[in-house]
């Protein structure tokens, strides 16, 4: 296996991992998107390899198209954590400052 | 919250982290996590220790709530006192539901727990009010009779009588006026 197929499989299933963790709507969609691109630069990958010489240049040129939509994905992704993040943080102030307990406020806090 | 702060801003860091230092800031991330994790654990065991608290709350106020509508005479007071068992029984009934519900039904119970709370101030606030109207009665009838009698001994009676029924209704009205619950407290003390 070449050193590039190996690392998108690698990334394909480091997607897999975070798809099954993931708990918000927006991120898991994010998340399959850059599956579905990262999937597809695999196939292509797999179709360089056994296509004869003539076609190599088209599917590579594929390949560089593919792999720019992989990384707008994958910076979608990243976006959408950051905002997931955010949230969670001002959901955590919202329910300090809801808090009446002294020691659920503390422990919101930590 | 600190340990969420911590996570995000390590995940902010790692986007931006070139190659060779991402695996030191995933492993801080890792580190992060397990914490949040934590102090996640931690916050659930608290709130459901005020949960709990809150339920045994109410539970007694049904119970006080049975005991004086079991004394009342007065229909409307009898009326409010209806009511506010049936709102305080959803309530806890809401409650012990909230606590069995998987984690995607939550954030519904927890709304309409929220609307039957306040029902339950409204159903309160209705039982105070009769309480005050059947107050006022027995003060009118108190100073009726003590226009009448002439005994020394029972008019002392029933001046006494009448101040503390005038300061049963005044306490009853700083309590509805009041929003702070440690002041709503302070008064039924």
């Amino acid at each position: 296996m070449g050193k590039r197929t190996a690392a998108i499989k690698a990334k394909i299933a480091s997607i897999k991992a975070k798809i099954a963790k993931a708990k918000s709507p927006e991120r898991l969609a994010a998340l399959k998107a850059q599956l579905k691109v990262a999937k597809k630069v695999a196939a292509l990958r797999k179709a360089l390899k056994a296509a004869p010489e003539s076609k190599r240049l088209a599917i590579r040129a594929k390949i560089a198209r593919v792999q720019a939509k992989l990384r707008a994905a994958t910076k979608n992704v990243q976006r959408v954590t950051k905002k997931v993040d955010a949230k969670r943080v001002a959901k955590i102030q919202a329910r300090i400052a809801a808090a009446t307990d002294p020691k659920r406020k503390r422990a919101l806090r930590k | 919250m600190k340990a969420a702060e911590k996570v995000a801003a390590l995940r902010k860091a790692l986007f931006k982290a070139p190659k060779a230092k991402k695996a030191a800031i995933k492993a801080k991330l890792a580190k992060a996590k397990a914490a949040l994790r934590k102090a996640t654990v931690s916050v659930k065991k608290h709130t459901s220790r005020v949960d709990r608290a809150h339920t045994r709350k109410v539970k007694a106020a049904i119970r006080a709530a049975k005991a004086a509508l079991a004394k009342a005479k007065d229909p409307v007071k009898k009326a409010a006192l209806k009511a506010k068992i049936a709102v305080a029984k959803k309530l806890v009934a809401l409650k012990q539901k909230l606590a069995k519900a998987p984690a995607h039904k939550k954030a519904a119970i927890r709304a309409k727990i929220s609307a039957v709370k306040k029902q339950l101030a409204k159903a309160n606030r209705k039982v105070l009010k009769a309480s005050n109207q059947v107050a006022y009665r027995k003060l009118a009838i108190a100073k009726k009779r003590l226009a009448v009698t002439k005994n020394p001994q029972r008019k002392a009676a029933l001046r006494a009588q009448i101040r503390a029924a005038k300061k049963v209704i005044a306490l009853r009205k700083q309590l509805l006026k009041a929003s702070n619950p440690k002041v709503k407290a302070a008064i039924k003390a």
